[in-house]
């Protein structure tokens, strides 16, 4: 258990509170007080639909620079001084695989929670201009959870796996692209299946807003409304479950992140069976 | 353990911003990704058929019904009917997507009939009907085309369970007096109760409703009986063609408002002269008459004191009675026949409401409404001082605990602020004041009714929502003279009405049919070359720079304060032009100019939007209008009204305006 919080102090150490921790979150609150602050509007007019982007420009901004970081800070990517790497709790350290794992994991995600801690105040300014409901940011946090919790585990994968840092750079980086385009690619499958499959982060996020992408991101555009003629009939609001198909998600997300846990465990347990030959461990940086 | 060596941070950090950018380029690969999968299921047992307007036919610019029918023999399943319609300009690409949906329950066995009342305006492209499953899949689909459906003829809807009655109205008149060679008219019948809407607003398309002696108007449902009355006072016609075996008894809120008490006996009478416009009958023709009893309105034919024909109005809208079989043998080989049986069904004077006037007339000067959010600057302060107090309790954190605390202390207030002071500023810039509100003048009368659009519209859960009355209807716009669709909105519950965007969302169109009194009294009398405008005040608003405006003359009738009366008198002829040459911008911008000159105080916004409110009211923008070109009007500019709906705290642009067509004495 010592060791367990060694090494969460350690990687939560680094994440935020080190020279390079701190500029990541002034990074972070900058990329996100510039999504607010440009996707304020400057006025409405009452004759067109002006739906004020702000908060779908805030939540995409903090997806994808907070999906990044959660592949990178566990995969040891930033040029953070002293950095202890994952297997070196283990060759050197000897230290048990669950109390690395999930120190780092731990670690990882308290440092996201962090970053999204500091920027409270913006996101309740961009609240403010386009609000949604309890139910819409309650799911909201259920998939943003969940997508970071996934990427915190294919990150500590590559922080584990792969021996040179510019290769883990390259591996995040493809890892980062593939999980976006590829579920774009999944979603565009699945639909000449007839089984749609909203697996793109932007894009639940957006059904989950009630929104549509293109709408988040260009403005609105003419479309549809809802509901109009029967006067005096009440048409319930469409639950937010009814958009996003949560089953499917929580399927390709959980598979990805339990295959994920089970690889970077194996590869802990292999450095753990390495750390006792002799010469074993060789270190490319 | 010294195992990293520290890398070049800089380099890194621009990294990241590269990284950061380079995925928001690719994430506008997503937008191709909108179109929802949807699949068109057949599924066994269910029955689902469509079909628009009154015997499939409708006016064009009108509400209109939708009967959908819906049967299933199958198991039961909840699902959604949907009807899609497209609004704006059918020459522009850019147009409105409709969805009118309602949820349905579908139990074995059923056999439902649902009526969507919808404006239909666009007629170039088809609508569909969708039954939908709550998943979304569409279970059927219905693609009715408009083009034969819509017609500019005046359609007559007859109550009758035969449908063979008063079919002489299609047929086309060559040579009757007032009536040109091409008129036509559709005559559409209605053979049962399933044949006729709840609301009113449906019967927009319908120029006269004549009810026969057959049809069972007892077993028609309360609301109908309603629907009917309300259209009639909303500017309908309705043509009871009486008769032995017309029963009113039991429908005691039409019979009311009949122009004649009837009574169960009926006699034959004969009949001889038809009225001094029209020749003599060749021969004295026995028909038998139900016995009857004027109560209010007007004989306009009666033999041995027995009311024959005769008129009532209620509200805008007038109520004839027949109290004999018009179609009867012997009086359909009088010569006069055809125009006198078309001018009972179209009785001259007839005030005419439409809602697509609204729209088209008085729909943009809601839209070019802007309301400002709050500005730039001050979010940039916050964000900026926030910043630099995260940067600062980082900095403090990596050399003295008490760094954190700060931190944590800054996230507060920032947080408190955010609610306390953006939050209550965001909540004011969400809400609008929108007013429109158009006047008609019954012929009759100079006092003005009107139809308002009027009211806040406030944001919640991201929709706009604008509260209103039950009866109160609102629709997108339709074909709007600017080519885009205007307004907006959305969804109807029991009280109020969301204006978009809302999910789906976007551009939406609002125009509204409440109709309310504006206590301004109008006065154009016309004295040989002398025309005197008059306008008493009684409302609770001063009115600024009144205008008296027509096709070939305006007028300035100066300020009137509550309860005070403004009069102006000039001579018919000062300003007499060419009347076709006189465009509505030409008038408009004399308008503005004149009150400008008159009135220091106001500005150039304020000017623009009189010259706005000229235009608009002057402009032809279609056949069904209640103000035709050069309609006579009186604008008059008001100060924000302290009365509700405004309210203190709402960030209004500072015009507005009344406009009231002036009817002469």
């Amino acid at each position: 258990m010592r060791v367990f919080f060694a090494v969460l102090r350690r990687e939560l150490a680094d994440a935020v509170t080190s020279p390079f921790g701190q500029r990541l979150t002034i990074i972070h609150l900058a990329v996100s007080a510039s999504a607010v602050f440009l996707g304020w509007p400057i006025s409405y007019t009452l004759g067109r639909a002006n739906a004020a982007p702000t908060l779908a420009w805030w939540v995409y901004a903090e997806i994808v620079v907070l999906s990044y970081l959660a592949l990178a800070v566990p995969a040891n990517i930033f040029p953070i001084e002293d950095k202890i790497r994952t297997g070196d709790w283990i060759v050197y350290g000897e230290a048990p695989i669950w109390a690395v794992y999930l120190g780092k994991t731990l670690a990882s995600l308290l440092a996201l929670a962090f970053w999204l801690l500091t920027v409270i105040p913006i996101f309740f300014t961009a609240l403010a201009i386009s609000p949604i409901s309890i139910e819409q940011l309650q799911f909201l946090g259920l998939f943003v959870g969940l997508l970071l919790t996934t990427m915190v585990q294919l990150g500590t994968w590559i922080g584990v796996t792969v021996d040179s840092q510019t290769f883990r750079i390259v591996a995040v980086d493809v890892a980062f692209v593939a999980i976006m385009l590829g579920s774009i690619l999944l979603q565009s499958l699945s639909g000449s299946f007839h089984i749609p499959i909203y697996a793109q982060p932007l894009e639940v996020a957006a059904r989950i807003m009630n929104i549509t992408v293109r709408d988040a991101l260009v403005g609105s555009a003419a479309g549809t409304l809802v509901g109009l003629s029967v006067p005096l009939t009440t048409t319930p609001a469409a639950s937010v479950s009814d958009s996003v198909p949560w089953g499917p998600l929580i399927v390709i997300y959980g598979s990805l992140l339990v295959f994920f846990l089970a690889l970077s465990l194996l590869s802990l347990r292999q450095w753990r069976q390495n750390s006792g030959k002799e010469g074993a461990y060789f270190d490319p940086r | 353990m010294m195992i990293t060596t520290g890398g070049d941070g800089d380099v890194a950090t621009r990294r990241l911003f590269h990284i950061v950018l380079a995925v928001f380029g690719l994430s506008l690969l997503l937008i191709p990704l909108d179109p929802v999968y949807s699949s068109t299921v057949d599924v066994g047992g269910v029955g689902f058929e469509a079909r628009v307007g009154f015997s499939d036919r409708f006016r064009p610019g009108t509400w209109v019904p939708v009967w959908i029918h819906v049967t299933n023999a199958g198991i039961p399943f909840d699902a959604h009917i949907e009807v899609i319609t497209t609004a704006g300009n059918p020459y522009s690409s850019r147009q409105t997507r409709v969805v009118y949906r309602r949820p349905v329950r579908l139990p074995s066995g059923t056999r439902k009939q649902f009526t969507f009342n919808i404006p239909l305006t666009n007629t170039a492209v088809p609508i569909d009907v969708r039954l939908v499953e709550l998943n979304g899949n569409i279970l059927s689909n219905r693609r009715i085309s408009l083009r034969e459906s819509a017609i500019t003829s005046d359609i007559v809807l007859i109550l009758d369970t035969t449908g063979e009655k008063w079919t002489w109205l299609h047929e086309v008149v060559p040579t009757t007096r007032s009536f040109s060679p091409q008129t036509r008219v559709y005559v559409a019948h209605a053979r049962s109760e399933t044949d006729l809407p709840t609301e009113w607003v449906a019967y927009e398309s319908i120029r006269t409703v004549i009810l026969t002696p057959s049809f069972p108007i007892a077993s028609l449902a309360p609301e109908q009986i309603t629907a009917l009355v309300d259209w009639i006072k909303a500017g309908g016609h309705l043509l009871v063609a009486g008769g032995p075996g017309l029963d009113l008894v039991s429908v005691s809120e039409l019979a009311d408002r009949l122009p004649v008490a009837l009574s169960n006996a009926s006699r034959v009478v004969t009949l001889e002269e038809m009225g001094y416009n029209v020749p003599p009958l060749p021969a004295p023709t026995p028909v038998l008459a139900t016995l009857a009893r004027l109560v209010r309105g007007k004989v306009d034919l009666a033999v041995d004191d027995i009311p024959l024909i005769a008129h009532c109005y209620v509200g805008t809208g007038r109520i004839t009675y027949i109290g004999f079989d018009l179609g009867a043998a012997p009086l359909r080989t009088w010569e006069a026949f055809d125009y006198f049986s078309r001018s009972l069904v179209f009785p001259p004077r007839m005030v005419r409401r439409s809602t697509g006037s609204l729209e088209q007339q008085f729909l943009p000067l809601v839209s070019a409404q802007k309301v400002p959010y709050p500005r730039h600057l001050w979010l940039f302060i916050f964000f900026f001082a926030y910043g630099s107090a995260i940067a600062g309790s980082l900095r403090l954190g990596t050399k003295h605990p008490a760094g954190w605390l700060v931190l944590t202390a800054a996230i507060g207030v920032g947080t408190l602020f955010a609610q306390a002071v953006i939050n209550t500023q965001s909540k004011k810039a969400m809400k609008a004041y929108a007013e429109v509100r158009v006047s008609l003048v019954d012929p009759v009368s100079t006092e003005a009714s009107s139809a308002v659009f009027a009211g806040l519209v406030d944001m919640h859960g991201g929709d706009w929502v604008f509260s209103r009355d039950g009866d109160m209807h609102i629709a997108p716009a339709g074909q709007s003279v600017y080519g885009d669709p205007q307004l907006l909105v959305v969804e109807h519950t029991d009280a109020e009405s969301r204006l978009g965007p809302a999910p789906p969302r976007r551009q939406l169109a609002v125009t509204a049919q409440m109709l309310e009194e504006i206590p301004v009294r109008v006065t154009v009398t016309r004295d040989w070359q002398t025309i005197t405008v008059s306008l008493d005040n009684q409302t609770s608003w001063p009115l600024h720079s009144a205008f008296y405006v027509d096709r070939e003359r305006w007028a300035y009738l100066g300020q009137a304060g509550p309860g005070e009366q403004t009069e102006a008198s000039f001579p018919a002829y000062q300003y007499m032009v060419a009347s076709d040459s006189l465009s509505p911008k030409w008038l408009a911008n004399s308008v503005a100019s004149i009150a400008g000159r008159r009135n220091p105080r106001l500005d150039r916004r304020q000017l623009d939007g009189l010259a706005h409110v000229v235009h608009h009211a002057l402009t032809p923008v279609g056949q069904s209008l209640d103000l035709p070109w050069g309609s006579p009007i009186i604008v008059a500019m008001i100060e924000k009204p302290t009365q509700p709906p405004l309210l203190q705290d709402v960030w209004a642009t500072g015009y507005h305006y009344l406009v009231f067509p002036a009817g002469r004495d």
